[in-house]
């Protein structure tokens, strides 16, 4: 399986019990809490959950766009660069407005988010708004980066690229639009790409071709790509390893078929059961009893508890469950399964 | 597209002059009589007896201008004058063409107003800009006190306090718009020194309530803007924050700012109409209130339709300006 292989490969971005709130004066959200998370160079890798559940915020604090009031309360994210042997840099050290994550952010990460339309400007056209990403990347006049701007616009399949880069975005269709804001995303040829729920928006019949897409642009480029969805059929189409994430939590990391085949938290099992047939769907995940917790809720225990069929009195009211290796490269929060014996890791 | 655009705007702009014309000519012929009735009785008051001759005059004044003519009739003849002859009609009470009077005026009371509004942008868009990006920090909470006080405080009543802390403190008389050896004279280089030193006080006191209004527009708007994803999208790219906020959610932000002038200008004009009385300044503020006291119909109609017509170019510009910044108006 070349699956497996990949554990093996060079880690490029770590969380390490990373921690990230927003504080109000009505409380705090917790948004993400106690996050271990690696990424590997080249690898996809999904992350799942439901809407609320601090995917999009994982997402920003790694490239340090997390909206005032947030920031990280605990924990480090760490970046190991390409090619440079044992560097590491530490990202929730940085400033996030400083030079030095500015220009990671320009050269070697890149988002894609959920809304073209609106994370796009509506008053500059998409020409300009790559040009500008372009420009910031990398060394080139205004000629080149326009001439490399339309080579990346036919590159995403958008036809007459050399007439629509002049285009506004409320003159583009969706597809198009999400086309233009990959390409802008790409302009850096970056390292690490986040698509965050890339085809929520779009017309099903196009969101098949965009993620298509973007898996072959990221084997072109050679990417780590951070699929966030909520759409288990976006899952099993593009990742190859996926973390499942409740309420802040990451409750369970493994490979795409371990996650599928084998899935223990009750919370992914709920999520696999929710879908009949995983071949032909892309539903998404709203049949799973109960609904989250308010974001100010403070839960003792297990946060799933209150949904949970199978918790324990007495010990998921007691604390948040530590993350255990319950198989090989299988992680899980839960009290019911056991650490994997050290001799079989 | 954006040509078509201007010609829309320009041909409804045209409409509403012709709209406005009308109006202004009708209200100003609603009360009773006429300023030769007024004046018949304002004679008799005095207990000066009317003279056949004075009589006489009257009703070649009466026959030449049409007074005892319908509604529809006085209008045309006033419109065709205008448009033709550049001849908005005769002011009784000055006994001279209106046109002769006007111009003048109206060019200062425009330059003051024109003034306020560049002096309520450049001190605006600045503590605003401010304001939004350090949302609650303490000079925010200092701006918008300071916001409500200037929105909350009437115009003459500021122009009364300046007027007499000037005299009280500094024995200046503030009011005018140059010092009495430069009345009547033609413009020199000194009077033009001199028009300036005095032409802040009313800017000052017309533009204070804008300025705090236009403060919590560019505020309000750039917070919103601020909330907008394309925000985080070009924090994303790398951008420097500044540059950054200057290319993005102010560019966006800045076209409801722009657009004030349509209501700014309005709302200056009339405010430099009693401003201007307050503080004697030679513009149209005190000829108009004294020529629709005395029913000096063809001065007061000729101001009160100019002044129409200048909020109607004032909005026309803001929409081109609109348009220059914002393509989503250009395609619409
Ligand atoms: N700007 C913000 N201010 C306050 N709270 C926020 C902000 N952004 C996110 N949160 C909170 O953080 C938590 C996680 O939000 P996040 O956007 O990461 O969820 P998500 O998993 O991406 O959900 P979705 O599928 O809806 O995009 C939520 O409780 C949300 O209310
Ligand atoms: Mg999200």
């Amino acid at each position: 399986m070349t699956a497996a292989v990949k554990k093996t490969d060079t880690k490029l971005i770590e969380l390490s019990n990373l921690h990230v709130n927003f504080k109000y004066r009505q409380g705090t959200v917790r948004a993400v809490k106690e996050a271990n998370l690696d990424i590997f160079s080249g690898e996809s890798l999904g992350l799942v959950g439901e809407s609320g559940s601090g995917k999009s915020v994982t997402a920003q604090s790694i490239l340090g766009i997390i909206p005032t009031p947030g920031e990280i309360a605990e924990g480090e994210i760490y970046y190991f660069p390409e090619g440079e042997d044992g560097k590491r840099i530490t990202l929730s050290d940085l400033k996030s407005k400083g030079k030095e994550f500015r220009h990671l952010r320009a050269r070697k990460f890149s988002i894609i988010f959920q809304e073209p339309m609106s994370a796009l400007s509506p008053i500059h056209t998409i020409g300009n708004q790559i040009i500008e990403a372009m420009m910031l990347a990398r060394s080139v006049n205004k000629k080149e980066a326009r001439n490399e701007a339309v080579k990346l616009l036919r590159k995403v399949g958008i036809p007459k690229a050399e007439e629509r880069i002049d285009e506004y975005t409320f003159n583009l269709s969706g597809g198009m639009r999400q086309r233009a804001m990959i390409a802008m995303a790409l302009a850096g040829e970056p390292e690490f790409l986040i698509a965050d729920e890339p085809t929520t928006a779009i017309d099903v019949t196009i969101q098949a071709q965009i993620l298509e897409l973007l898996e072959n642009l990221q084997k072109d480029f050679g990417m780590s790509l951070m699929m966030i969805t909520h759409d288990l059929g976006v899952i099993a189409a593009v990742a190859e390893r996926v973390a499942v994430m409740y309420n802040g939590y990451i409750v369970e990391k493994a490979f795409l078929e371990n996650i599928f085949n084998n899935p223990l938290h009750p919370y992914t099992k709920g999520l696999i059961n929710s879908i009949p047939d995983i071949k032909k769907t892309d539903r998404k995940l709203v049949s799973i009893e109960g609904v989250v917790p308010h974001p100010y809720a403070r839960i003792k225990g297990c946060d799933f508890r209150p949904r949970c069929e199978k918790s324990i009195e007495g010990i998921c009211d007691q604390s948040f469950p530590s993350e255990i290796e319950c198989e090989k490269d299988h992680f899980v929060r839960c009290y019911l399964y056991n650490e994997l014996e050290d001799d079989k890791k | 597209m954006f040509f078509d655009y201007i010609v829309r705007r320009l041909l409804i702009g045209v409409f509403i002059i012709f709209i406005i014309s009308i109006i202004s000519f009708f209200i100003i012929q609603l009360p009773p009589g006429d300023y030769l009735t007024t004046y018949l009785a304002e004679l008799s008051a005095e207990g000066q007896r009317i003279t056949p001759a004075v009589e006489q005059r009257i009703d070649a004044l009466r026959e030449r201008y049409g007074l005892g003519d319908p509604f529809h009739v006085q209008y045309f003849s006033w419109i065709t004058g205008i448009i033709l002859r550049g001849d908005f009609g005769y002011s009784f009470q000055w006994n001279s063409p209106v046109s002769a009077i006007i111009w003048g005026r109206l060019g200062l009371t425009l330059t003051i107003s024109v003034s306020s509004l560049f002096f309520s942008w450049i001190v605006a868009f600045p503590i605003g800009f401010y304001s939004a990006v350090k949302q609650y920090s303490i000079p925010d909470y200092i701006f918008t006190f300071f916001g409500f006080l200037g929105l909350s405080i009437p115009n003459f009543l500021l122009a009364l306090v300046l007027l007499f802390l000037g005299y009280q403190q500094f024995g200046v008389v503030f009011s005018g718009l140059y010092s009495s050896e430069f009345a009547g004279e033609p413009w020199t280089r000194e009077k033009f020194v001199d028009f300036l030193r005095h032409l802040w006080v009313p800017v000052i006191v017309l533009g204070t309530a804008g300025t705090a209004a236009l403060i919590r527009v560019m505020r309000n708007n750039l917070l919103d803007e601020l909330q907008k994803p394309y925000v985080m999208t070009a924090r994303s790219k790398g951008l420097s924050e500044f540059r950054l906020l200057l290319k993005y959610p102010v560019r966006i932000a800045i076209n409801p700012f722009l657009s004030t002038v349509g209501w700014m200008l309005p709302f200056l004009l009339s405010g430099e109409i009693i401003v201007g009385t307050v503080l004697s300044l030679p513009t149209i503020g005190p000829v108009l209130l004294e020529s629709l006291l005395g029913q000096d119909m063809y001065l007061a109609g000729s101001f009160v339709f100019l002044l129409g017509v200048l909020t109607v170019v004032g909005t026309l510009i803001s929409d081109i300006l609109l348009a220059l910044v914002d393509p989503r108006i250009r395609y619409d």
